[in-house]
């Protein structure tokens, strides 16, 4: 276990894993030449209310709410984030849903342990597919475990059709969030969220993270140990514009498709706003995704 | 039915035809009875949706089940499965963002019944 998956008890006593690794500077000078998610994407902020406004985060959180994933205590928080940014966009996208498996792209993105991954790992493998958990092969049908991470626990034929299975379930190109300057940053993030594009990020998790405050996530001092989604936002205007609204990883699962049920979970529903300066404190040492939607091939 | 009884009946016809044929939908006309069962594609920008657009995907399954439609797509130009409906969109000098009523067969587009330009909502873009 690496120093960013931590296992932490949620107020209901069950346990969840964080695994959201930072990438060193050499591994961030990797994405260096990635797309950013630049000024054609940005909206006057009479654009992003009227698209925000009247609490919209709170549609999107029940049309959602049946699709909370549990992570448990797998450090695979960013690849649960990634699926979670592929199943809502589907929809919006007038795709079916499709339960992919935040393992399959686990197994790929971890080095070979569980031990926690890069957000930048995640959003490269999302261009070469995410595997449903429902396979079929042959007339016989499989459903990718919830709780592995490695290829090798998967049967070989199993692998390979699921590997098969992932082409259809790509994304577009893949932008990088501004991180350079918090004015840029507020109004790239507010965009994406009233463009409806879904932004995999990182915070920092600590003990008093468990519970929301007011309806907000608490965050701890840290480089950011904790992938989410922030799958919409409220319209508070002013100089914040919006918050964000985080689609965690950490239940309550209502359906075992999506993890292990039976817990509370977490926030309201499986779902916490966060304020636009929280948004930005991890930005110092990860770079954060937008996904812009997905490849249709069915 | 012999020939003497059926010729009053065929007159009646013709002369209905002839007194409203020029009124019934030379193109499209009414939604539901000319494209209930197809589905409705935005083809877009990658990079450029509007708010409006965003707002109408969002609504986009209240506006299928009112116009008894099979279902909506939100597609990128660039993407393959688009490139029909992005041709028929030049044959009439059209660009995206287009909409676009199309037929579906094992997922792929096998026959595009309507193009028209984006406005500000689906409603707007197809009346």
């Amino acid at each position: 276990m690496s120093d960013q998956q931590e296992i932490f008890t949620l107020p209901d006593g069950s346990k969840v894993s964080t695994g959201c690794v930072a990438p060193t500077p050499a591994e961030r000078a990797l994405v260096a030449d990635v797309p950013v998610y630049g000024e054609e994407f940005y909206l006057d902020a009479s654009d992003i209310e009227k698209s925000l406004k009247n609490d919209v985060y709170k549609q999107m959180r029940k049309r959602r709410q049946a699709w909370v994933m549990n992570q448990a205590n797998l450090g695979k928080c960013n690849a649960s984030a990634t699926v979670n940014a592929f199943h809502n966009r589907r929809e919006l996208d007038g795709l079916p849903h499709i339960v992919l498996s935040d393992c399959y792209l686990y197994m790929h993105i971890n080095r070979g342990k569980d031990q926690g991954s890069l957000l930048q790992d995640g959003m490269e493998w999302s261009k070469r597919g995410i595997a449903p958990r429902k396979l079929n092969l042959n007339g016989e049908s499989y459903t990718i475990p919830h709780n592995i991470y490695l290829k090798n626990q998967m049967p070989e034929n199993w692998y390979k059709a699921a590997q098969e299975a992932s082409f259809k379930y790509t994304t577009f190109e893949a932008y990088k969030l501004p991180v350079g300057d918090y004015k840029t940053f507020k109004i790239a993030l507010a965009s994406a969220l009233a463009r409806d594009h879904q932004v995999v990020h990182a915070w920092h998790v600590g003990n008093n993270s468990m519970k929301l405050r007011n309806g907000y996530a608490v965050q701890g001092g840290g480089v950011g140990n904790h992938a989410t989604l922030f799958h919409s936002g409220k319209w508070v205007g002013g100089e914040d514009l919006v918050h964000p609204d985080i689609e965690n990883s950490w239940g309550p699962s209502l359906n075992p498709m999506y993890g292990p049920t039976g817990t509370q979970g977490w926030g309201e529903g499986g779902f916490g706003l966060f304020t636009m300066q929280d948004a930005f404190q991890c930005t110092k040492w990860h770079d954060f995704w937008v996904f812009v939607g997905n490849k249709v091939r069915e | 039915m012999d020939r003497n009884r059926l010729g009053p009946w065929l007159m009646i016809a013709g002369g209905l035809l002839l007194l409203f044929g020029n009124k019934l939908p030379q193109d499209w006309g009414s939604l539901s009875t000319n494209v209930a069962g197809s589905t409705v594609v935005l083809v877009n920008e990658k990079t450029a949706a509007t708010v409006d657009q965003t707002i109408a995907l969002r609504a986009a399954k209240e506006f299928v089940d009112a116009n008894k439609l099979a279902g909506y797509r939100n597609a990128d130009r660039d993407d393959e499965w688009a490139k029909s409906i992005v041709e028929a969109g030049r044959v009439k000098k059209l660009e995206p963002p287009i909409v676009a009523y199309v037929d579906l067969k094992d997922g792929s587009v096998s026959k595009v019944r309507k193009v028209v330009p984006w406005k500000t909502s689906f409603e707007d873009s197809l009346k």
